[in-house]
């Protein structure tokens, strides 16, 4: 035994030997007739601020300018799309808080989840609604090729590139010199289809040289880079509620003051009875983590959320471990080397941002709810069986009276960060 | 253990009396001491737990022993996210990596010493 608590002594830099670290917990808050115990205080502090965006191993160039530019060209390019009119703007609108305001979103047809915005995913773990994907430039490669979003292909995406001398001269001075095909020049399409080999598109991939096959994986790989590159700059922050949290820890009574009584009122549900921050919690508003909140069907098909995508992720051949990552080490990929499925995946959906909610309705992963407060309503009574699986069990109705339902709707309100600079609204200037 | 626990390591302050936290398989027969690191452990952001088995009666380990760590909040209906690795430093030591607690509340950590594939567990309940 001797022996073995030494060597556990050496793994360990301060085992034992230092005192935990002890904060006195933050005393309680009284804002006009309002008073926020201390519990809240803890909480709503853990809210705010938004630190600057995490770092981004698997892509080295989420952070390059010349990148984000190219990111941005392509983002509002419509000649992706199988019918030369659908961008990720389509669903993805600047002016509509990037959403597109419909419950289920429309590209070449309609699809079956709702477009959630696009306001700090850079701050994300996992990507779409049951977070099949693991980082922001795998997941653009999804709706490119999307047959119900814009029909495209990786042929048809790295044909654009070379193509538009523009983006060939922004493409090669981040990534270095496109790579050539041997053949397949008069192919538009060609992408694997593996659930139907008998796709025209499936064919065209199959018969190119596995060379050529690499060459198309790496330059799409690269399209998804300078689009995350571009959707990293979409931060909202400095919203009336983080003003209030900065007013707080410098002691600002005034500052504090800003805020109406009923979103006082609401921050206090929120943070407290309401038990929100169990998910919504840290500065995105969310756990980035799954949960079934025990949503019925609606009306609509089966979705399972995020137990199949747990498979569909781990085997993604453009995830982060993949050979198109910039840095496949355990270390860089951590949430995905260890993730596993668990029967409570069942029927989970990830916890949204809850910053700029206010515009981004239609709410939930298929749109289902159209104001915020009929949100809150559902989190007041949780009338549904859920579809599948189990609803959480920390989730019980709230029994909110019609008042404290208008003060956390007002309260959820107080997330509307700071507009964006225009330029990165539109197709940057050429 | 204690006079070895307080040897200074790293330079870091000497409290009184320090010692590991630690918890008992269900059985009575090993003692589970643990320490996680970083600690206190950091909400939703992956960490490591560092395990000194020792068994009560200090007689030697079974051949084939080994550990799992798996965890649960009791009040949610759910666990952990993730299939946490335990790797054996050397016998009785083990390191716990993939451990990862996205949410604040009631949390219970299982230990699961596995002796011919039967576990005798030791939960040790941790408050995010
Ligand atoms: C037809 C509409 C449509 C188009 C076009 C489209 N998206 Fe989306 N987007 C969606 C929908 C719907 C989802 C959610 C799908 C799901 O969860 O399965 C989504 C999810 C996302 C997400 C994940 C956000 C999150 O919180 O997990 C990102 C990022 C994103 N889209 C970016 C893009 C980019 C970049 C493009 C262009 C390459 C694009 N989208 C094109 C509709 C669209
Ligand atoms: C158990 C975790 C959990 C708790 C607690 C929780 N939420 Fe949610 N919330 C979620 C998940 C998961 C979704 C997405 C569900 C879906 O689409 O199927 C969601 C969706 C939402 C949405 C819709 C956002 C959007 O963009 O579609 C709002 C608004 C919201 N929650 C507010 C709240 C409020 C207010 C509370 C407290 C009363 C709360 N939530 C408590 C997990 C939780």
């Amino acid at each position: 035994m001797k022996g073995s608590s030494a060597l556990l002594l050496a793994l360990l830099p301060c085992l034992g030997a230092c005192g935990k670290r002890q904060h006195g917990p933050p005393g309680p808050v009284m804002i006009r007739d309002i008073t926020l115990p201390s519990t809240n205080v803890v909480e709503i502090l853990s809210l705010s601020p938004l630190p600057s965006r995490p770092a981004q191993p698997t892509n080295q160039d989420a952070d390059n300018p010349v990148a984000a530019q190219l990111g941005q060209e392509l983002f509002f390019d419509t000649r992706f799309s199988a019918n030369g009119e659908v961008s990720c703007a389509t669903c993805h609108q600047p002016a509509n808080e990037w959403t597109d305001g419909k419950a289920l979103s429309v590209g070449l047809e309609q699809v079956k989840r709702n477009a959630p915005s696009l306001w700090n995913v850079a701050y994300q773990r996992w990507y779409f609604w049951d977070g099949r994907k693991d980082s922001l430039w795998s997941q653009a490669l999804g709706p490119i090729e999307h047959p119900s979003e814009m029909g495209g292909s990786r042929l048809r995406a790295y044909r654009l590139i070379r193509d538009t001398p523009a983006y060939l001269k922004a493409y090669e001075s981040v990534f270095g010199m496109l790579p050539a095909l041997s053949g397949g020049t008069d192919v538009v399409d060609a992408r694997p289809v593996p659930d139907n080999p008998q796709d025209a598109m499936h064919k065209a991939w199959v018969s190119f040289p596995a060379l050529d096959r690499t060459a198309v994986d790496r330059v799409f790989s690269h399209i998804g880079n300078a689009i995350e590159a571009f959707q990293r700059q979409l931060i909202s922050t400095d919203a009336p509620f983080d003003h209030f949290v900065a007013a707080l820890r410098a002691g600002d009574a005034d500052g504090m003051g800003k805020l109406s009584d009923a979103v006082l009122r609401g921050m206090k549900i929120f943070t407290g009875k309401g038990q929100c921050t169990l998910c919504h919690g840290g500065p995105n508003f969310t756990d980035n983590e799954f949960h079934n909140i025990g949503l019925n069907r609606g009306g609509r098909s089966l979705d399972q959320g995020r137990f199949p995508a747990i498979e569909q992720v781990r085997k993604d051949p453009f995830n982060g471990k993949g050979i198109h990552s910039d840095n496949p080490s355990m270390e860089a990929n951590k949430s995905l080397h260890y993730v596993a499925p668990k029967d409570n995946n069942l029927g989970e959906f990830k916890t949204p941002s809850l910053r700029n909610v206010t515009g981004t309705g239609p709410y939930m992963h298929d749109g289902r709810f159209h104001s915020l407060r009929e949100v809150v309503v559902f989190y007041s009574t949780l009338p549904d069986t859920p579809a599948v699986g189990h609803r959480e069990e920390s989730l019980q109705p709230l029994h909110l009276d019609a008042r404290e339902i208008d003060d956390l709707v007002a309260f959820l309100k107080s997330l509307t960060g700071r507009p964006l600079e225009a330029d990165l609204l539109k197709p940057p200037e050429p | 253990m204690v006079a070895l626990i307080l040897t200074p390591v790293g330079g870091c302050r000497v409290e009184p009396e320090p010692t590991l936290d630690s918890a008992t398989t269900a059985s009575g027969d090993y003692t589970v001491r643990y320490e996680f690191e970083p600690d206190p452990i950091p909400r939703n952001e992956h960490f490591v737990m560092h395990v000194l088995l020792s068994r009560k009666d200090g007689l030697e380990f079974a051949p084939g022993l080994s550990v799992v760590v798996d965890a649960d909040m009791p009040a949610h209906g759910h666990g952990i996210n993730t299939q946490p690795e335990v790797t054996m430093v050397s016998p009785g030591v083990y390191k716990v990596e993939g451990l990862l607690f996205h949410m604040g509340g009631q949390w219970e950590l299982f230990v699961d010493v596995m002796e011919d594939g039967i576990p005798d567990r030791a939960t040790i309940p941790i408050k995010m």
